[in-house]
């Protein structure tokens, strides 16, 4: 898949569409280590179009996420297809992980 | 119409590269009889969850290892049956990862196993004959509308 990206300052947005499996997830680890190295303190994955994600690609979201969140920086998944959103729910990730979330009342 | 229609083999090969095409033949299962998308969706997730840990951590047998899937309608539902010649292992016996505990990226062990659980309507496991089965059951609302299934 080619991870198209949109750069904006200090801001890039990845996305992402159809199937985020395990071959997308390694790619998708390649361009965030890309956003890092170039300074990069806000990332956004955009999974607006993405059918599913498996549990790699939750791996790395999660492992970057800490890493841009210890560095003062942030990576969140915005604009979730419902599917993914119903991903994210289901393994507990949604809160932590999405742009805007809010924790359930 | 109740009686299961016969099984219908996928080939694949133990290689993670065999992946993309497996859900590409779930695709055109999908459309061929009318499942829905999302039904397809979770179904190939649950099969990318599965087979990636059999072909990481499975333990295949060097130069031997197998890989078996296969499909049928049964009742409302669609199964699906994947076998594989590594060591005993199920699943079902793995513990459960719990969604809303503290954990870090490095404890996401289970994690594969709770989206196969959370994605299918019935998941069983049996070993026989030397190899490790596992069956995913997920219902189709609407499915079995007669003959066009039969035509496989």
């Amino acid at each position: 898949m080619e991870i198209k990206k949109h750069k904006s300052g200090k801001t890039w947005e990845l996305m992402l569409s159809g199937r985020v499996d395990g071959a997308v997830a390694n790619q998708m680890e390649i361009e965030v280590l890309a956003a890092i190295r170039a300074g990069v303190t806000e990332i956004l994955v955009n999974l607006a179009e993405a059918d599913w994600i498996c549990s790699a690609g939750l791996r790395v979201l999660l492992q970057y996420h800490r890493h841009m969140k210890e560095a003062n920086g942030s990576l969140l998944v915005t604009r979730p297809s419902a599917s993914i959103d119903s991903i994210l729910e289901m393994t507990g990730f949604r809160d932590q992980l999405v742009e805007g979330a809010q924790p359930p009342l | 119409m109740n009686r299961p229609t016969e099984w219908v083999t996928v080939p694949i090969r133990p290689h993670k590269e065999e992946l993309p095409r497996l859900h590409t033949v779930l695709d055109e299962l999908g459309r061929k009889h009318g499942i829905p998308a999302q039904a397809v969706s979770d179904l190939q997730l649950v099969l990318e969850e599965h087979l990636t840990n059999i072909l990481c951590h499975g333990k295949l047998p060097n130069g031997e290892g197998h890989i078996g899937v296969r499909w049928r309608l049964s009742g409302h539902a669609l199964e699906i049956e994947v076998e594989d010649n590594g060591s005993p292992f199920n699943p079902l016996e793995h513990p459960q990862f719990e969604p809303n505990q503290p954990f870090d990226e490095r404890n996401l062990g289970g994690l594969g196993i709770h989206m196969m659980r959370s994605l299918t309507d019935g998941l069983d496991y049996r070993r026989e004959a030397g190899l490790n089965i596992v069956t995913l059951r997920k219902q189709i609302p609407g499915a079995t509308r007669g003959r066009e299934f039969l035509r496989g």
